[in-house]
């Protein structure tokens, strides 16, 4: 069986590491990107399973990253999981400002989890994603 | 009353023709009347009844006229003494004059002539008796003023003693003259030891009394208050130490008249350490509002240890040694993190002691380049020192200044992180240069990501930071707290995407107030204790 890729897109070596090395550990090839705009990219060109997104990023931001994905036809239906040090509620919160500001109806990410993810957390959520 | 007593009479004659007619026209007058026959008799009804008034005949056996009068002026009464005399006794009269006698009058005896001599000797009787208690009020006004004037006096001195200011007073000659108990406590000299021997130049600044002088000299016409505005200098203890005082100085006048000069002082030392504990106390309570800042960032850091001890464990299990390296290197890089972040903490939140000493610029920046050459050579980042040659050494708080430097050239580092600022060609160069306003110039200037403009106010203040979970948002903040210390200044000039230049600025030395500072060792046990680098790695 073929490994699902799933994209790693976070600024920080530390997340980058523990998250790749739970992934390939528990039979998943990771996909690595160090920010949104190479995030976007490899989400087109590896088209990954799911992706794990940090909302807290230099430049194009997980927020931005994740509103692109939601509104591209052809990476809409891929499965976001948001992993941030940020609430969940404040991350939702501003989900909901930025529909009503651009006047756009972004769905809900698949998961949060707020960061330090707990492994068995995270592989648990990281299944129901890819199997559904 | 004094009227009353006045008119009692003492007549003395041998004739009893004169005593009966004499006594007669006195009583008629309203007098009180004793005759006597003999100078003897006269004396001692004189003795006993002690009349204000005397009539005496002048020549009579036995004590004559001038006896009696000599006897009652030795008895050191009031009393006034009338002469009686006959013809052909002037002479005899006038050395009764002589001896004090208030009048005569002379035989036949014209009752005009003796009530005008009478009230003459009344008159007189009574200006003696007011005279005697006014000269008894006045020594009695006198007393009393004196009892006032030193109740003052006392009251002033007290007031002068158990000032909590210090008061020291000069005469014209700026010789002390009032050294007060708070001036003594302060400066260890006993009254006695200043009072009268020392002058004003003695206990302070010599240019501060030539400035005095100079003003004495501009005001003297101007009878206009003086300046009343205080000044923190110094004043020489009876050690020989400076001592920071804050001071009023007052030219006393009289009259416009200079009299001398009062100069009034607080212990500067107490207002320090007071000043000192509040801004200490000001830093702990900015932490502890931001407890919740540092419990995250160490969530944060344990969440890295955690996740690389997750790496590891999967390292060991799956014999895998890219795991095993990753994952000690996030340990690694955590526990850094960790003692950095408690380093920062404890700069921040200790008093901490600056040591100024002469110190080479170039050789502190090249120690710094130094130490991170590794970490440098670790993100593939070219650190170079471009030092200036022949900068004068100066004044500083080198473990801070080292310590300013490591946090900016990590910061330059970190700016120039390739996954952060998008090249791979990431360039720190740190320069000591001269500059016209300033005694030295650091200059850490990077090609990495830059500063968001919305972000460049931020930077300097507390838990700030750009780096997410890698900052403490400290670190700018301590580089700060040690560029005011030293009185210098921090310059940014950042372009986003292109890389920022940070200058920190430093002037020929420390101001002198701070080596008074230094001088008094104020909480010396505590600053031994709070000498830290922080060294991020």
């Amino acid at each position: 069986m073929k490994k699902k890729r799933i994209l790693v897109v976070d600024d920080e070596l530390d997340m980058r590491t523990f998250i790749t090395t739970l992934l390939e550990t528990s039979g998943y090839k990771p996909v690595i990107a160090v920010n949104g705009e190479e995030g976007l990219l490899k989400a087109r060109e590896k088209k990954p399973a799911a992706i794990i997104l940090d909302v807290m990023m230099p430049r194009e931001g997980g927020i931005q990253m994740y509103r692109e994905l939601k509104t591209d036809e052809e990476l809409k239906d891929i499965p976001v999981i948001m992993l941030s040090a940020i609430a969940k509620k404040t991350f939702f919160h501003s989900q909901q400002v930025l529909n009503t500001y651009r006047g756009q109806k972004v769905p809900e990410p698949a998961a949060y989890i707020e960061k330090p993810p707990e492994t068995e957390e995270l592989l648990k959520i990281l299944e129901q994603c890819v199997g559904c | 009353m004094a009227e009353a007593n006045l008119k009692r009479v003492l007549l003395i004659d041998d004739e009893e023709g004169i005593r009966k007619v004499m006594s007669i026209a006195l009583k008629d007058a309203g007098y009180v009347v004793w005759t006597a026959e003999s100078g003897e008799q006269g004396l001692e009804i004189f003795e006993r009844e002690q009349p204000p008034l005397v009539l005496t005949d002048i020549k009579m056996p036995g004590m004559d006229g001038i006896g009696v009068l000599r006897r009652i002026k030795e008895m050191e009464t009031d009393s006034e003494v009338i002469i009686i005399t006959g013809h052909g006794e002037m002479e005899l009269a006038i050395s009764a004059l002589q001896l004090e006698a208030s009048d005569f009058i002379t035989k036949p005896i014209h009752d005009e002539a003796l009530f005008i001599s009478l009230k003459r000797a009344e008159e007189k009787i009574s200006l003696k008796r007011q005279l005697g208690d006014y000269m008894e009020n006045l020594e009695l006004k006198v007393q009393e003023a004196t009892a006032e004037i030193q109740r003052i006096s006392d009251f002033q001195g007290n007031l002068i003693d158990n000032s909590l200011d210090g008061i020291v007073a000069g005469d014209e000659d700026r010789k002390v003259v009032i050294f007060n108990d708070s001036a003594q406590r302060l400066t260890g000299y006993g009254e006695h030891e200043v009072v009268g021997r020392l002058t004003l130049e003695d206990l302070y600044d010599k240019e501060l009394v030539d400035l005095w002088l100079s003003r004495e000299r501009e005001q003297e016409d101007i009878s206009s208050d003086e300046d009343s505005s205080y000044l923190d200098t110094t004043i020489q203890s009876r050690e020989g130490k400076k001592i920071p005082i804050r001071l009023n100085h007052t030219i006393l006048r009289q009259k416009g008249q200079k009299m001398g000069c009062v100069t009034f002082f607080q212990d500067l030392r107490e207002v320090r350490r007071l000043e000192k504990r509040l801004v200490q106390s000001e830093r702990l309570a900015a932490i502890g509002q931001t407890s919740a800042t540092i419990a995250h960032a160490i969530k944060n850091i344990v969440g890295g240890l955690k996740g690389g001890m997750f790496v590891v464990n999967k390292g060991f299990e799956l014999s895998n040694q890219d795991y095993l390296q990753n994952g000690w290197d996030m340990v690694q890089r955590n526990v850094a993190k960790i003692s950095s972040l408690a380093m920062d903490l404890l700069t921040y939140a200790k008093e901490r002691k600056p040591e100024y000493r002469l110190a080479e610029a170039n050789e502190v920046a090249a120690e710094v380049v130094e130490l991170l050459k590794t970490r440098a050579a670790e993100f593939k980042v070219s650190l170079t020192l471009e030092a200036t040659e022949g900068l004068e050494p100066i004044a500083m708080d080198v473990s801070g200044i080292h310590q300013c430097l490591v946090n900016l050239i990590n910061n330059a580092i970190d700016a120039c992180w390739p996954e952060i600022c998008g090249h791979e060609r990431g360039q720190v160069k740190v320069r000591t240069l001269r500059h016209p306003d300033w005694a030295v110039c650091f200059e850490v200037e990077d090609n990495g990501c830059g500063i968001e403009a919305s972000n460049k106010e931020k930077i300097f203040s507390n838990f700030f930071s750009t780096k997410g979970a890698d900052g403490t948002g400290l670190g700018l903040m301590n580089v700060q707290k040690i560029t005011r210390e030293h009185q210098g200044r921090m310059e940014v000039e950042s372009e986003p995407g292109r890389g920022s230049v940070f200058r920190l600025l430093l002037p020929t030395g420390p101001s002198k107030d701070k080596e008074d500072l230094n001088e008094n060792e104020y909480n010396s046990e505590e600053n031994a204790k709070g000498e830290s680098h922080s060294v991020v790695a």
